[in-house]
């Protein structure tokens, strides 16, 4: 049945043998709580993501047109369930179309962050020389503050999405390119690396086969972290009014309208606030949750 | 303290431990130690119960050492775990009993545990950091073992320390006190531990592959500590190891562990000279020696390790087995005694014809009933 | 720095040779790691050397060295008509077709994201040899001969496989490209006595029907003796002894290999006891002894130990000693 050298296969796969008393094994689990909590997290999320998907479809009001009275209170009638903003344009409507901007803000500014820092940690992980350079960029750019060099680049490039988005990216990519860093050269001295390595392979395709993934398990769980930051920080430079130009709505850009009416429509600042608080939230707990899920 | 003779009757098997002291302590041979009787360890894990020890017996008398032999996976570590009652976690379950001096373990109070823990029973792990704390001096570590069970000043305990590491060849044993465990190699520390394990003068030492991780140098001084404490204070000693051997040469008694069960055991030279079960034999020609000429094909065991967990019918080594019989795969052996203190779980053992008319009738056919392909030259290869 | 003597090396038709080999890592405040200290050693065609020590002999970075894992800091690796140390990085990659490695970590080893088939097949794809279904069918061939079912292993990743079977894939994968030398760094020291001795029979074969040579690098002496033509046993760095296998286990002559002998525990017999050696371990590879570096475990030992290098001389027909005491030719030498 087998070859002359003793290469007898694992035996028959058998069913698994009950307990001692046929009792359920007793499994570990996560606190229920928590289990609770990421569910409630990943409803959330989907409910903001198909919102954000679908805005265009749904039988909401143009985001960008007066609908009714200035300053209309929330819970009127469709489609002014929320109320109205100072031009009495669709509080609900504008959410909706801000969550669109803002969530593809954040993705885009995190999947280029990632793909940036990714590459360079990695590279620098290999290459002394480039460690040295790379290293210098990245220490630099976490010493300067996130909003100074998002004003900066705003200022050199004009308010708008491209520098928002490449603004954030530039902001995120330093932490991804440090975690990158530090998981390639701890899986670098691992034998399947070496033994690429002496099979001839390049570098860069010891790279991509042999390391790249095992520095995508924590990346990943980390991005959503970052995503989170990144929903935030367009809040605050949107607040700021660097952000996209009006009369595109963004949440940060509704929470800084909403406040010079605070004393009168205090729900125009409220209920943006709450939704992206919520929604960083959601990202936080599930970030939290695949990271213990990947050790 | 309890100094006993070596050299009592070997009290060893499976039998259960009525029928070796039937009034507790029969003429010229004292109590057994230990009685370990239908031992059976189930871990829960996400994929389903594993029972990685089961039916699992042995009788340590006094004074006596017994060596446990098995692969990765033989349940040989969770033997001396379960005695030791180091798996009282949540997920573990262990069924049988395990009576020390008399008295049952498996349902004894973690207070008692840790009066027994140290004071009776002192256990040396393969890895010596699992003893040591890397941030507290090797003395202050000592010291503390010796006061948790000794009523002892600090000035005494302190002079009972250094005396503990001469004991157990330590040069410079006073500044040795003052080192942290990383100042120190592997062989070092795990000479230190030994030092901790006896501190309290135990009645069982069990050491857990104390030699794995050491150089081949360092473990033949290793070991030679470890019999020398065990014959001077009549500790008896369970020596578990997945070399063959290092325990042979300095064992009583010798357990034979493979997937989960305890298949064959005896006095170590009967085991070693003519093995009744046709794992040990194999096992045994498969080790490599330096005795052997150069060049010479090691004789192999087809295949892989049952894993303890998986379930079959018949005997849990058939697979492997050149001897299997179709009753090999239907009826799990049971276990049988032999008078010279032997037991062994074998439908087939090697020193009835009935072995060997099994292999002739497999070579015959070419294959055992398990389907493993034999041919002659297997067999003789390495005979 | 002075090496240990260079009689024992052949005078031509050596398939790899190492001279002078130096491996040293600096450490914070100017101290090194004297890891490798003036290595010499070659390998025949069709020839094992077992390279042999406890750890902290340098016999693992030995082996690093020599497929350039790790750099040498001084020395040559003279392969097949190249010297390694000087290759540049595209020249050494050809090389490196014809020069492989089997690790120790035999699950390690494998890329865990990746089928064994596919980890089989990867040397063919790097070196872009024939088409993907060729590639494939190699590789199921290779498995085939290590004694895996394709079939059946194939697509397994290396976590659902047992170390044996891991190791056998290293094996089928070193072996994809041909190589003219294998360099095995303790291949069986992570696996089961059951398996160990599969593993070392298949070793055997395979060497046997491809006419491969052999650095086996292992810290067991029975082991070795299963395996090897030659045997060099290494202490601190610098080589003790080097022997044709049967000369060494007939007639060890350095004290450490006659200790390392005398600690191998044996089956039902009585341990024998070296006598010295005792209570005394491995001196830091920081700060070796000077002289002879055994001497502080050597029951021998005298002031010339401690003034003077010994060098590696021939005491009987291929077998050669680094030690003062013993380099006298044995009387029975010229009959051998």
């Amino acid at each position: 049945m087998k070859s002359k050298i003793d290469g007898a296969g694992p035996p028959p796969v058998l069913p698994a043998e009950p307990g001692l008393d046929g009792r359920a094994p007793a499994r570990t689990r996560p606190k229920g709580r928590r289990r609770v909590g990421v569910w409630l997290a990943g409803a959330w999320l989907a409910l903001v993501i198909s919102v954000a998907l679908l805005a265009d479809v749904l039988p909401l009001a143009d985001p960008t047109v007066n609908i009714a009275p200035a300053e209309s209170a929330p819970f009127g009638a469709w489609p002014e369930f929320l109320g109205t903003d100072r031009l009495g344009r669709s509080v609900l409507s504008r959410l909706a179309h801000g969550a669109q901007v803002s969530l593809l803000i954040g993705v885009l500014a995190t999947v280029f962050g990632m793909a940036a820092g990714v590459a360079m940690g990695m590279l620098s992980a290999v290459r002394p020389a480039s460690d040295f350079v790379l290293g210098a960029l990245t220490d630099s750019l976490l010493a300067v503050p996130g909003v100074v060099l998002l004003l900066a680049l705003g200022a050199t490039m004009g308010a708008g999405l491209t520098p928002l988005v490449l603004g954030l990216a530039l902001y995120a990519m330093p932490s991804f390119a440090r975690l990158a860093r530090g998981t390639t050269r701890t899986v670098h001295g691992r034998p399947h690396v070496q033994a690429a390595q002496v099979m001839g392979a390049g570098q860069f395709r010891i790279l991509v086969r042999e390391i790249l993934p095992a520095v995508l398990r924590p990346v990943i769980a980390y991005s959503v972290v970052v995503l989170a930051s990144l929903v935030v920080a367009e809040a605050s430079v949107s607040y700021l009014g660097l952000g996209v130009p009006p009369p595109t709505p963004t949440w940060g850009g509704m929470i800084s309208d909403g406040q010079s009416s605070l004393d009168q429509a205090p729900y125009l600042v409220l209920v943006p606030a709450a939704i992206l608080f919520i929604t960083v939230l959601s990202l936080g707990v599930l970030g939290r949750s695949s990271r213990q899920g990947n050790p | 303290m309890k100094r006993l003779s070596r050299r009592s009757t070997p009290a060893l098997g499976h039998r259960p431990p009525e029928q070796t002291a039937p009034d507790g302590r029969p003429s010229g041979t004292s109590a057994p130690l230990l009685v370990v009787d239908d031992l059976a360890t189930e871990f829960a894990t996400p994929g389903g119960p594993v029972l990685a020890l089961r039916n699992a017996g042995l009788v340590l008398p006094q004074g006596r050492t017994l060596g446990v032999v098995g692969e990765s996976g033989s349940g040989k570590s969770v033997l001396v775990r379960s005695i030791m009652r180091l798996l009282r976690s949540r997920g573990v379950r262990h069924e049988g009993s395990v009576r020390f001096d008399g008295e049952e373990l498996l349902t004894a109070s973690n207070a008692r545990m840790r009066k027994i823990w140290g004071d009776r029973i002192a256990m040396v792990f393969q890895d010596p950091m699992t003893t040591l704390h890397p941030n507290h001096r090797i003395g202050f570590q000592i010291t503390e073992a010796l006061r948790e069970h000794l009523p002892l000043s600090p000035d005494e305990a302190q002079d009972r320390a250094l005396r503990l590491l001469e004991s157990v060849a330590i040069p410079e044993p006073a500044r040795r006190l003052r080192q942290y465990p990383h100042e120190m190699s592997g062989g070092m520390r795990q000479r230190i531990v030994i030092a901790i394990a006896i501190a309290c003068a135990p009645d069982l030492l069990l050491a857990d592959e104390p030699t794995t991780a050491l150089d081949v140098t360092v473990q033949a001084q290793v070991l030679d500590l470890l019999s020398l404490h065990q014959s001077r204070r009549g500790m008896a000693m369970i020596l578990v190891s997945h070399d063959l051997a290092v325990v042979s040469s300095r064992t009583d008694e010798l357990a034979v562990m493979y997937s989960g069960q305890i298949v064959e055991s005896g006095p170590t030279a009967a085991v070693l000279d003519a093995p009744l079960m046709p794992y040990t034999a194999a096992l045994l020609r498969s080790t490599p020696t330096v005795d052997k000429a150069p060049g010479t094909r090691l004789h192999t065991i087809p295949g892989e390790p049952l894993p303890p967990e998986r379930r079959v019918t018949g005997c849990r080594f058939a697979s492997r087995c050149r001897y299997a019989v179709e009753r090999c795969l239907t009826t799990e052996p049971p276990l049988a005694a032999t008078p010279g203190g032997r037991g062994y779980r074998c439908h087939l053992p090697l020193d009835g014809t009935a072995a060997q008319e099994a292999l002739a009738a497999n070579l015959a056919r070419g294959r055992t009933a398990a389907g493993l392909a034999v041919t002659e030259t297997d067999v003789v290869r390495g005979a | 720095m002075a090496g240990t003597g260079k009689a024992h090396l052949r005078s031509a038709g050596a398939v790899l040779r190492a001279e002078d080999l130096v491996v040293e890592f600096p450490l914070r405040g100017g101290k090194r790691v004297h890891a490798v200290s003036g290595v010499d050693f070659d390998i025949l065609p069709g020839e094992t050397l077992a390279l042999v020590g406890e750890s902290g002999s340098g016999k693992s970075t030995t082996a690093k060295a020599i497929v350039q894992l790790e750099k040498p800091t001084a020395g040559h690796v003279h392969f097949e008509g190249d010297d390694l140390t000087v290759l540049r990085s595209g020249a050494l990659r050809q090389v490196r077709s014809r020069l492989q490695m089997v690790f120790q970590d035999p699950i390690a080893s494998l890329n865990p994201w990746r089928e064994v088939l596919d980890i089989v097949a990867e040397p063919l794809q790097i070196w872009r040899r024939g088409t993907r279904r060729e590639q494939l069918d190699a590789a199921r061939a290779a498995m085939r001969s290590v004694g895996l079912d394709p079939e059946t292993m194939g697509g397994r990743r290396a976590s659902e496989l047992s170390g044996g079977q891991c190791q056998r894939v290293s094996i089928a994968r070193a072996l994809m490209l041909e190589p003219r030398v294998v360099i095995c760094d303790e291949p069986v020291a992570a696996l089961d006595v059951s398996v160990q001795a599969q593993i070392l029979n298949l070793l055997g074969d395979l060497k046997a029907q491809l006419d491969l040579s052999m650095l086996f690098i292992s810290h067991d002496l029975a082991v070795v003796r299963m395996v090897s033509d030659r045997v060099m046993v290494m202490y601190l760095g610098k080589i003790c002894e080097v022997a044709s296998a049967a000369s060494l286990y007939e007639a060890p002559s350095h004290p450490y290999t006659t200790l390392l002998l005398g600690s191998i525990p044996r089956l039902g017999q009585a341990p024998a006891a070296p006598g010295y050696g005792l209570g005394t371990e491995i001196p830091s590879p920081v700060d070796p002894p000077s002289g002879c570096r055994f001497r502080t475990r050597c029951p021998l030992a005298t002031d010339l130990c401690t003034k003077e290098e010994p060098v590696l001389k021939e005491i009987a027909k291929d077998h050669y000693v680094a030690c003062h005491h013993r380099n006298q030719r044995r009387p029975d030498a010229d009959q051998r």
